[in-house]
């Protein structure tokens, strides 16, 4: 695991959340694994070519992505708006990655974004062939627990 | 409510949508997510500016731009079929007079070169908090009225 690039990607987390919380996320206890088990029922996947390559994946519970959506359309939402709420937490996804890929693209990576996908379950299994090994960070908020799966690695043949 | 926040924006002469004959600014949003279009356009609407029309991407901005001929043009960078950046290129062929805003979570200092180069009059971070909407509206209202050349 690259500890910075790695590093790149919790900072930009942190940041998005913080703009949109106006209150500092708490990181929990971190875990590297080969192989994520969502649990929290909503993730967006948010895919990254280039110099480096992996993903990230949010995992959040309906409750919470609805609290950050209504944070995000600075609105009230309905509970069951599902198509809103995915749309919202998305553009969150994107938010955060794209923070991180603008910093290492300041860095000499050149990166591109694959439009995120989302996925409804809190038993969806990911296993990852090509980087091994994902590390897992729950950021704790006053609007409950956004869990940070990333993946991220120098592509071969870059340095 | 943010909503009666954004609202009283519409007061305030050098935020709202309205030139000084009384007549409306009119935005083209382009950005392929759903819901930060409803977000950019529920703050037009509710402060005054006239929202022609809301696109998911470059090719369909590149032709509502020819069909409305907007004041102004809110435009993300990543997108299906054409991204900001060519949508960006196509309009300013177009129109070199056009105003194009950038409204993106990208911010690397190559990309946003790129951008003015090309003609972009400004560049807004995302995500919109409610305490920026009064400065992103102040310069989007800017740009749109400056000269025309």
């Amino acid at each position: 695991m690259n500890k910075k690039l790695l590093s790149i990607f919790i900072n930009a987390g942190s940041e998005v959340l913080y703009e949109l919380l106006l209150e500092k996320a708490v990181p929990g206890k971190v875990s590297v694994v080969n192989r994520i088990t969502t649990t929290q029922g909503l993730v967006v996947v948010i895919g990254m070519i280039g110099k480096i390559e992996g993903r990230i994946i949010l995992d959040i519970s309906p409750e919470t992505s609805h609290k950050i959506s209504e944070i995000i359309l600075q609105e009230s939402i309905d509970f069951n708006d599902s198509e809103l709420i995915e749309s919202a937490v998305s553009e969150m996804g994107n938010m955060i990655v794209g923070r991180g890929i603008s910093a290492l693209n300041e860095m000499g990576y050149s990166i591109k974004i694959t439009p995120p996908t989302i996925f409804r379950g809190t038993d969806l299994k990911v296993i990852d062939n090509k980087n091994s090994q994902m590390l897992i960070l729950p950021l704790a908020t006053k609007i409950g627990s956004f869990i940070l799966n990333l993946s991220v690695k120098e592509a071969e043949g870059t340095s | 409510m943010v909503s009666d926040i954004i609202e009283k924006f519409a007061q305030d002469e050098k935020l709202n949508g309205y030139r000084e004959d009384g007549s409306k600014i009119s935005v083209l949003i382009v950005d392929d997510s759903f819901a930060f279009r409803r977000l950019m356009s529920r703050i037009f609407n509710l402060t005054g500016y006239e929202v022609v029309e809301e696109v998911e991407d470059g090719a369909l901005a590149t032709s509502k731009y020819g069909f409305h001929r907007p004041d102004i043009v809110t435009m993300d960078v990543t997108m299906p079929n054409m991204d900001g950046n060519a949508a960006v290129e196509e309009i300013m062929s177009i129109d070199p007079n056009a105003k194009i805003i950038m409204v993106t979570s990208l911010s690397h200092k190559e990309l946003v070169e790129e951008c003015l180069k090309r003609g972009v009059k400004g560049y807004i971070l995302k995500p919109i908090t409610e305490k920026q909407i009064p400065k992103i509206l102040e310069t989007i209202k800017n740009i749109a009225i400056g000269d025309k050349k």
